[in-house]
């Protein structure tokens, strides 16, 4: 049996105003730092993705343009990315269908 | 001046442990710290100590480490009851600290939203409602995504990430029930303690309230006999039997019941869906056609022998592996060594309950030398059997299609 004591019941406690929201901070993704003055597609590519995630995820991927422009658009529009301009999405694309594209 | 690279620096932090003290040390001022970090770059402070929880699946191919996810090879899955260090990872975000710690100090589960009586439990408190120890198969809905041609995007998971551990809980519905749930009631929406990627929402799913009221359905608070790893949701998950491993929310803090259908990041638009009808390999359904992804299909893996043993000809091979349903029951495996031209029974063994997952085997022989396959293919009571070639669709969910292991004839 459960005792009422050991229950502990909590009147009228609203949604998002509970102590359990996510615990820690949620940091807003910001642009990553470059230390090289022009940085190449690879550089950009895998300081902007490693952001929030391995490299590694990546990586392990053969994906055609279609997909790589839909995960870039996911990034961007739902993940926090928003900070990638459209000229250098277009070069992380392209970098990424060369070296991580369908295996022929 | 000396000065670090980005890694140098994290390697650094990271063994000294000092970061994590100035972080502990700054209090209120640390998230104003984190983010100026994470704003040079320096950032996901959260991985720094990840590292260690590697060493906790020491034979685990990790496909990433930020966040970890990864999988076992399938001759590491062997045992009936799966060992906790050989339970697959996949999260989405940051292992919370109390995890890492350890902690339960102050962990609560709140119930609310479609419900009479909201609650809030301590461990304690939970583990008031009568305990149900029951094995369990938890598996990733996107185990067998690498399997999919064309490849199809997210981690590449081959066939390791589903592992079947006792789990020891309450039941989901004693919980519910106390709570009282409204006639409105129609979902869950699952949170937990993990800090999502970038500016994802916190990751949430959610199940209809028929699976949450069903008596497999647990809120667990031990794996194989003690407190649950961090990596695999401490200090309370919830097992959520023949569905999606998403399903199982780990380091569960809140349950909202909801009058519809949950609505969160991970519910909609393709995120742990499938389309409702069979599309050509390489398309993008509209998102009004995906549906969500539910309960797994009929499933089998080899766990003996291991891929690419050699044995001579004439040798006695020991084949063995388990099978597994989703909502179903497992009901013959057969096995095949030339291609699916000739086919074996196998002796089946049945789960040690409902929703465990059955044992297999047989012994076989290659007749000559050269390069053999071993394919093993389930059958459940539905009449439905495992496809030869993947069915495809776009995020690779639900793959189930036979498992082929390589194994080589000597003279």
């Amino acid at each position: 049996m459960i005792s009422g004591s050991a229950l502990a019941l909590v009147w009228g406690l609203a949604a998002g105003e509970g102590n359990n929201q996510p615990s820690e901070t949620v940091p807003a993704v910001q642009k990553p730092v470059i230390d090289e003055a022009n940085p190449g597609p690879d550089v950009l590519t895998r300081e902007y993705c490693s952001a929030c995630h391995s490299f590694q995820l990546v990586q392990a991927q053969r994906l055609n343009r279609a997909t790589w422009e839909w995960v870039m658009e996911d990034m961007v529009e739902e993940f926090g990315a928003g900070w990638i301009t459209p000229p250098e999405q277009t070069v992380i694309i392209d970098y990424l269908v060369e070296h991580y594209g369908p295996e022929k | 001046m000396q000065t670090f690279s980005r890694r140098q620096f994290l390697t650094h932090m990271g063994r000294s442990g000092v970061w994590l003290a100035f972080l502990a040390a700054c209090g209120a001022g640390a998230d104003a710290a984190l983010k100026g970090l994470v704003g040079r770059g320096l950032l996901p402070v959260a991985w720094a100590d990840e590292e260690a929880l590697l060493r906790t699946k020491p034979d685990m191919t990790v496909l990433a480490n930020q966040p970890i996810n990864g999988e076992f090879a399938p001759h590491l899955l062997d045992d009936h009851i799966t060992p906790s260090a050989r339970h697959f990872v996949r999260n989405n975000g940051s292992v919370p600290a109390r995890a890492k710690n350890t902690d339960p100090q102050g962990w609560t589960l709140v119930v609310e939203g479609e419900v009479t009586r909201p609650l809030a439990l301590s461990l304690d408190a939970l583990q008031q409602f009568p305990p149900v120890t029951q094995q369990v198969v938890i598996e990733c809905g996107g185990n067998g995504r690498a399997l999919f041609e064309p490849q199809v995007r997210g981690n590449q998971w081959t066939r390791g990430a589903v592992a079947c551990s006792q789990w020891t809980g309450v039941r989901l519905r004693d919980v519910l029930k106390k709570a009282g749930l409204k006639s409105s009631a129609v979902y869950t929406a699952h949170y937990g303690e993990d800090q999502p990627l970038g500016a994802a929402q916190p990751f949430s799913r959610g199940i209809p309230i028929e699976k949450a009221m069903d008596e497999h359905t647990l809120i667990a608070y031990q794996m194989n006999g003690t407190a649950l790893p961090a990596l695999n949701g401490y200090p309370v998950r919830l097992v959520v039997p023949g569905w999606i491993g998403s399903c199982s929310q780990k380091w569960l803090n809140r349950i909202v019941v909801r009058d519809q259908m949950h609505d969160s990041q991970k519910m909609t638009g393709y995120s742990y869906r499938v389309p409702a009808y069979p599309v050509e390999p390489g398309s993008r359904p509209p998102k009004e056609d995906m549906v969500i992804a539910t309960a797994w299909r009929i499933k089998s893996l080899i766990t003996a022998p291991q891929a690419t043993a050699q044995f001579q000809a004439g040798q006695q091979i020991a084949v063995r592996g388990h099978a597994w349903a989703g909502e179903g029951t497992v009901k013959e495996v057969l096995v095949s060594t030339d291609f699916g031209i000739h086919w074996e029974k196998t002796r089946l063994t049945q789960p040690a309950n409902t929703y465990a997952w059955a044992h297999w085997e047989c012994d076989l022989v290659l007749d000559r030398k050269g390069y053999y396959e071993i394919w093993a293919r389930a059958f459940d009571d539905k009449g439905n059997a495992q496809p030869f070639r993947q069915p495809w669709n776009p995020k690779g969910y639900l793959g189930n299609v036979i498992h082929r292991l390589p194994v080589m004839g000597t003279t």
